[in-house]
């Protein structure tokens, strides 16, 4: 009686167990097939930084600001807000940072600047559009799934 | 009696044949939308991306966007709406720039009329909500996004898009986004 008992409990087990693979499989295959190989991120090591000048400057000036960041190391673009005076480039974030950019700036050249960094707490807000949706579990599966099987 | 028939059966197919000739020259040619218009569907190849293929409109609409991510991130004004685009991210990870990019160029090529790509986001009235969309700080108002508009408006001109040699599609694109603007005005 006991034995026949274990062995229904243990063949309970079994089956529920191939359940659960069978179910995590299918579950597997269907993120595969759902969630794209390529999210349509390019350049997703290009970071944005922002420098505001604190004086008022010549057309001269400003190319000769565009000029120096733009021959730094790993930026890849510039654009300058003349009327207030912001300058905002890109860089790959891989091989610079804005911090360093800055510094070079500020040892180069005599114009009064401040490097321009959002606050944590505004971070926290932002335009819709910006999406977090590459953050899901369900895509980030999605995409271990084809960095392994292609 | 016969002919007389014989009469009638000519004139009513003769009438028929008539009747469907005449719908077929008030066929009207679907006009081209303004996704075709920025490039299409003809693929061409991607330099931000080697190896890979993209769609010319969807090209193009990225091009612009992504210029005008650069006057937006610049313009003190649309700051408090777009913090994410200069928060520095370690290496790795996603930038702001990356999100943004791709995500409004996918809101871009759907509103265009492309029927290959799709945006996955909040619709627009409840994505500018702060009651409803947390991540948005404050409603926004009509000088707002007049100021978006104007970025948007200088990052064509980045791309060789002006009123001067292109006013049709300056007005058309400018039209499209104000057709937003019910939705995303909440204040």
């Amino acid at each position: 009686m006991i034995l026949n008992r274990t062995r229904s409990l243990r063949r309970i087990l079994m089956l529920s167990s191939l359940a659960c693979v069978v179910f995590c499989g299918i579950a597997l295959v269907h993120i595969y097939m759902v969630v794209p190989a390529d999210d349509g991120y390019v350049n997703s090591d290009i970071q944005l930084a922002r420098i505001d000048f604190k004086q008022p400057l010549e057309t001269e000036e400003f190319d000769r600001i565009e000029g120096f960041v733009r021959s730094q190391h790993g930026v890849t673009q510039t654009y300058f807000n003349k009327n207030d005076r912001i300058l905002v480039y890109a860089f790959h974030n891989s091989q610079q940072n804005s911090a360093d950019v800055f510094r070079a700036l500020s040892q180069n050249t005599p114009f009064k600047a401040e490097r321009f960094i959002p606050s944590q707490e505004s971070m926290k807000n932002g335009c819709p559009v910006g999406g977090e949706r590459s953050a899901s579990l369900f895509r980030r599966t999605g995409k271990f799934l084809h960095k392994i099987f292609g | 009696m016969k002919h007389s028939a014989l009469l009638a059966f000519c004139l009513g197919f003769a009438l028929a044949i008539g009747a469907c000739k005449k719908e077929e020259t008030t066929v009207t040619p679907t006009p081209a939308s303004l996704y075709d218009r920025v490039g299409g569907t003809a693929m061409v190849n991607d330099m931000s991306n080697p190896g890979t293929m993209i769609e010319k409109g969807r090209l193009t609409l990225r091009s612009v966007v992504d210029s005008s991510i650069f006057v937006i991130a610049a313009d003190p004004k649309m700051q408090p709406y777009f913090p994410t685009l200069l928060g520095e991210v370690t290496k790795g990870d996603l930038t702001g720039f990356a999100k943004l990019s791709k995500n409004f160029t996918d809101f871009m090529c759907v509103a265009t009329g492309s029927k290959n790509y799709t945006y996955g986001g909040l619709n627009m009235k409840a994505a500018h909500d702060p009651a409803i969309n947390k991540r948005i700080p404050m409603k926004i108002s009509n000088a707002d996004f007049d100021a978006f508009v104007g970025d948007i408006g200088t990052g064509l001109a980045k791309n060789g898009v002006t009123s001067a040699n292109n006013a049709q599609l300056v007005t058309d694109l400018v039209a499209l986004l104000n057709t937003t603007r019910a939705d995303i005005v909440q204040k």
